[in-house]
């Protein structure tokens, strides 16, 4: 009795176990279809990195989409996993484990921001999986001892990311202080994450570039009356004001400092010309000066610049697919992200049947990566596995942005 | 290029700090009178506050956005989220108005709350403008600057407080109001539909905040998520005050204010949430009903 009741229980399992070995294999049959390239995709849909990272989500779907139309890479087309982190480092990780362990992507794009993708760079470098960390800090490539501001001696190996980090940008600020003729200078940042690395990394820098900080200040993410820290700035003699910080806060101690009669220069973060802080400031904005990225001057970027056609496409893109106005820093990151791995894919052509080996040929395609030309950033892949993302200097007239400045394209050559 | 150099001496800076702080503390004392005229005739401590200054401003700029001219937006904000208000106490706060007190609080919790998903759903997250009352250009007061802008919002807070006083003192539907809150069951006895001044204190205290919603606007351009930090705000402004007396609560309002602005200014930015709750500690210990709070529970 006991036998007979247990026997189909156990033909089922049988009978399941074989239908499913045999499912790829049928499908390899009918279908003879190259197998697809699976590419991990790790950014923040939902947390307070949500601007950015549905961006990038929308950027890297629409331009799967479009390789995928003109034949996919090699014959493969490409498959996107895409996990959101949440805005939060250990979802990240785990989105990533998934990627690595179930999912067996080639590689993996993303995460979208520095602590995320310091969670998860060790992970990636452990399980030998080309990583692009996207804008992350150095500091998702570099190993310590890191002697900041000295460029980072050890790298790992399995991890690429934009040329994106607090000291590039205070190189293209070096260059718009000496424009103006400023030495002694005012900062204040927010009292964020950003804003407290932004200070080190200017800490770290300005002194050897020859700029003496005369008072730092710092102002709380919400902060509506920014005259207190503006009062204080305003106590000491300087030459140029530096707000560091990516928030509404930013741009509101801009407008004060200007109310309270502050006629020096002010430079500002990227962030603050985006277009919902423009749209709500207007006019109160104009003057400020701004180390920007190519995407943020778009149909104002020169017609010689070689990016201005990738931009001009991708702002086509997302203007015609999304409900965005323009393509912003987020929209780059998944533009290039892909495009990058494409590249990658193309000039390694895995050996999809060895999964490790796949991985190894595409990390080594990427750290070949020459005279890439994306809509953030453009070049070579440097010897610290980052690609260069230019700045350039802009001052808002008319709520726009007004290009003031050749191009600056900061490596770690240019931090000595 | 110009050449920041200014001579700025302490005494400049203190001024500044100081009004700095009146312009943010009076900003403090509009919520908090909120607080207040809600909690002595109800009893209950009102945590959806903040997000009636929230609908303030988001509606008038909204309304001014879409056309009307800056008053007109500001009166129909006013009535929308009066409206609102009432809803709230007739459809929420009167079925449970017996309830514990801590249970109300909790619901005005979650009242606030869905408030602020409802307001995220029609806004997004996104800041919004409202112009200038009037000129733009800073006052100049000895060697210290007070923008326009903040004196609309101190004299608007003087206006109110002020009214608010002489319609408790000198109107039948004040004194009634105030009847039910020295003693609902005693008002109740002389004829006072005490409901119906639960009413009134949703309605009016959702007016005021809207108002105060929109004269703060022009400065801290409003969006949907700023209603709990000024529901805290408020309401550790009238804690210190005395959360049944008007002057109470605006002496609150203005010494937190300025406390906060003096601690920025002189320890670190920092430093000034922990300031403000160490001042609110302090008062509670050492008076619990407030710097200028009466014995009597219901006064207003």
């Amino acid at each position: 009795m006991k036998n007979k009741k247990k026997r189909p229980l156990l033909s089922m399992v049988l009978y399941a176990t074989l239908t499913f070995s045999l499912i790829p294999f049928l499908a390899n049959v009918a279908y003879a279809a190259p197998e697809p390239y699976k590419i991990g995709f790790i950014t923040s849909i939902t947390g307070f990195m949500s601007p950015m990272g549905s961006g990038a989500r929308d950027a890297a779907k629409l331009v799967v989409d479009m390789v995928n139309k003109n034949g996919g890479v090699n014959g493969h087309p490409l498959e996107l996993i895409m996990y959101d982190d949440g805005s939060d480092p250990s979802k990240g990780v785990m989105a990533l484990k998934k990627l690595i362990g179930e999912d067996k992507v080639l590689a993996v794009i993303g995460p979208l921001s520095t602590g995320i993708a310091l969670a998860c760079a060790p992970i990636a470098e452990r399980a030998k999986v080309p990583l692009f960390a996207q804008n992350s800090s150095s500091w998702s490539v570099a190993l310590k001892p890191w002697n900041i501001p000295k460029p980072p001696t050890k790298i790992r190996h399995w991890i690429f990311k934009a040329g994106i980090d607090p000291i590039f940008q205070d190189i293209a600020i070096f260059e718009m202080l000496r424009q103006v003729g400023a030495k002694r200078l005012a900062h204040m940042n927010v009292s964020n994450a950003m804003g407290k690395a932004m200070k080190a990394s200017f800490e770290a820098s300005s002194k050897g570039a020859g700029f003496e900080v005369m008072i730092w200040e710092e102002y709380g993410m919400g902060d509506t009356d920014l005259t207190v820290p503006l009062t204080k700035i305003k106590a000491v003699g300087f030459d140029a004001l530096i707000i560091a910080g990516a928030e509404m806060a930013g741009a509101i101690a801009y407008k004060q400092a200007r109310e309270m009669g502050i006629t020096t220069p002010i430079i500002g973060m990227p962030p603050l010309a985006m277009d919902r802080i423009v749209r709500v400031l207007g006019k109160s904005l104009d003057g400020l000066l701004i180390p920007s990225y190519v995407v943020d001057l778009g149909e104002a970027l020169s017609p010689e610049d070689p990016q201005r056609a990738p931009v001009m496409e991708l702002t086509k893109l997302v203007v015609d697919n999304t409900d965005s106005k323009r393509a912003d820093t987020g929209h780059t990151a998944g533009w290039d992200g892909i495009y990058l791995s494409v590249i990658a894919l193309q000039s390694a052509n895995p050996d999809l049947s060895d999964l490790e080996k796949a991985r190894s040929q595409i990390r080594d395609a990427f750290e070949t990566i020459k005279g890439f030309v994306g809509v953030q950033t453009i070049g070579d892949m440097t010897r610290w596995h980052e690609i260069p993302a230019p700045m350039i200097p802009c001052k808002v007239e008319g709520g726009k942005l007004h290009a003031i400045g050749n191009k600056i394209t900061p490596t770690w050559d240019d931090v000595r | 290029m110009g050449i920041g150099f200014w001579e700025l001496t302490f005494s400049d800076q203190i001024l500044q700090f100081t009004i700095s702080g009146i312009s943010t503390g009076s900003i403090y004392a509009i919520v908090g009178l909120g607080f207040m005229i809600i909690y002595s005739v109800t009893r209950v401590v009102n945590f959806a506050q903040g997000e009636f200054v929230m609908l303030g401003g988001m509606l008038s700029a909204s309304f001014y956005a879409s056309g009307f001219s800056l008053g007109v937006a500001i009166l129909f904000a006013a009535v929308v989220t009066t409206l609102i208000g009432m809803v709230f106490y007739q459809t929420v706060i009167y079925p449970i108005r017996r309830a514990p007190a801590f249970a109300l609080i909790l619901v005005t919790f979650g009242v606030s709350i869905i408030i602020r998903g409802i307001a995220m759903l029609a806004w997004g997250t996104e800041p919004t403008r409202i112009p200038y009352f009037s000129r733009a250009e800073p006052i100049p007061i000895a060697g210290a600057l007070l923008n326009p802008q903040s004196l609309w919002v101190i004299v608007s807070t003087i206006v109110i407080a002020v009214g608010l006083f002489l319609f408790f003192r000198y109107t039948v539907t004040g004194k009634a109001f105030m009847a039910s809150a020295i003693s609902a069951t005693l008002a109740d006895l002389m004829g006072i539909k005490t409901e119906r001044m639960g009413l009134l204190a949703f309605a009016l205290s959702a007016c005021l905040a809207a108002f105060g919603g929109a004269v703060m606007g022009p400065i801290t351009y409003p969006h949907v998520g700023i209603g709990l930090h000024l529901s805290v705000k408020g309401f550790t402004a009238a804690l210190i005050g005395g959360l049944n007396r008007i002057e109470g609560v605006m002496v609150g309002g203005f010494a937190l204010g300025v406390l906060e602005a003096l601690a920025a200014g002189l320890i670190s930015s920092g430093s000034k949430e922990a300031i403000a709750l160490i001042v609110l500690l302090g008062v509670l210990a050492f008076r619990h009903q407030g710097l200028l709070g009466g014995e009597e529970a219901g006064r207003v």
